[in-house]
C-alpha cells in the first residue's frame, strides 16, 4: 500500500484574530498525530487518533482530511469497501481533494473496479496533474488492466532506420 | 563481396538491474570494430510508470583498449532515455586492437529504442 496518500493536515500557526491570539502547533492535535502514525504505518493507531479528531474537527476542511485518512486507514488494514466509503465523505466535504480521490481509485482497484477507479484518478488528474501519488496508481491500474513489457532494441546499424524487410538476414 | 550480416537476436534477458526487460538487438559485422562486450540500458522506472517510449542515439569514438569515449547524445525522443543510453554504452567496450595493429579512430553510433510492448495472453 505504498502508493496510500495520507492528507497530513497541520496547522502549524494561525495568528490576528480580533483577540490577537496566537495559536502555535496544531488545532486539531489528534489529527496530526493520526496522520504520523499512518505514515509510520500504524494503522489501527491511526485509524483510533483520527476517529478522535474527527469528533473536535471544526469545519469541512478539517473534516475532510479526517475522513480522507480513515479512508487511508482502513484501506491500509484492507478494509476497501468501508474505506471507499470514508473517501466518499471526504469528497462531500471538500470535493477538490485529490488525496482522497487518489485513495478511493486504490481501494476500487483492489476490489476490481477498474473503470471506476480509472474515473477517480481522471479527476484527481484534473485537479493535480503533477501529482506523483496519482500517476502511481495509474501505474497500478495499467499494470492490470494493460500490462506491458519493457522491450529494449540495440541497434548498431549504420542505417537505424533501414525497413527491416530490406535486410540481408541470417 | 563483403556482404553486411545483420543478425537479429531475440533475447529474453536478466538484465543488469531489471528481470523483466526484453531484448532485440540489430548488429552491424561490417564494422571496423567488434563489439565485446553490450550493457543494455535499463528501462527508467519513472518512463515505465508513465507509459514514455522513445529512441535515443548516441555517438561516440572508440579506443585502441576498445572503450567508448567522447560520448554523445545526437539525437533523442525524450530526455529521460539519455542518461540510461549513455551509461550504457559508457560501460560497454569492443575488442581491443592488437598491439601495433593500426586503425584509424572509429566513430560509430548506437540507437536505443525503448518500448512498452503489450503482454500476449497465454
Amino acid at each position: 500500500m505504498q502508493a496510500l496518500v495520507v492528507a497530513v493536515f497541520l496547522f502549524a500557526a494561525a495568528g490576528g484574530d480580533a483577540d490577537t491570539k496566537t495559536v502555535i502547533g496544531p488545532k486539531n492535535p489528534a489529527l496530526a498525530r493520526g496522520a504520523e502514525a499512518l505514515l509510520a504505518g500504524d494503522a489501527e493507531e491511526g485509524i483510533r487518533l483520527t476517529e478522535q479528531a474527527l469528533a473536535v474537527a471544526q469545519g469541512s476542511r478539517e473534516r475532510g482530511a479526517a475522513y480522507a485518512n480513515l479512508c487511508a486507514g482502513y484501506a491500509l488494514i484492507e478494509e476497501f469497501e468501508t474505506a471507499i466509503g470514508y473517501c466518499d465523505q471526504a469528497l462531500e466535504e471538500t470535493p477538490r481533494n485529490w488525496r482522497a480521490l487518489s485513495n478511493r481509485a486504490l481501494a476500487k482497484i483492489e476490489l476490481g473496479q477498474y473503470a471506476e477507479a480509472e474515473v477517480d484518478l481522471d479527476r484527481g488528474q484534473e485537479i493535480a496533474p503533477n501529482a506523483t501519488k496519482l500517476k502511481r496508481v495509474r501505474a497500478r491500474l495499467l499494470d492490470i488492466t494493460d500490462p506491458v513489457t519493457p522491450t529494449i532494441t540495440i541497434d548498431d546499424r549504420r542505417d537505424p532506420n533501414a525497413d527491416e524487410d530490406d535486410d540481408e538476414g541470417v | 563481396m563483403r556482404a553486411f550480416n545483420l543478425a537479429l537476436l531475440l533475447i529474453a534477458v536478466t538484465a543488469s538491474a531489471d528481470d523483466t526487460q526484453h531484448v532485440m538487438r540489430y548488429t552491424d559485422d561490417s564494422g571496423d570494430r567488434t563489439p565485446l562486450h553490450t550493457v543494455v540500458p535499463v528501462y527508467p522506472e519513472k518512463a515505465r510508470r508513465d507509459r514514455i517510449e522513445g529512441e535515443v542515439q548516441v555517438c561516440y569514438e572508440v579506443d585502441r583498449g576498445g572503450r567508448p569515449y567522447r560520448i554523445a547524445v545526437r539525437h533523442s525522443t525524450h530526455r529521460i532515455f539519455e542518461k540510461p543510453a549513455k551509461l550504457a554504452v559508457r560501460a560497454s567496450s569492443y575488442v581491443p586492437l592488437e598491439p601495433g595493429e593500426k586503425r584509424s579512430g572509429i566513430k560509430t553510433c548506437r540507437t536505443f529504442r525503448f518500448e512498452l510492448r503489450p503482454e500476449t495472453p497465454l
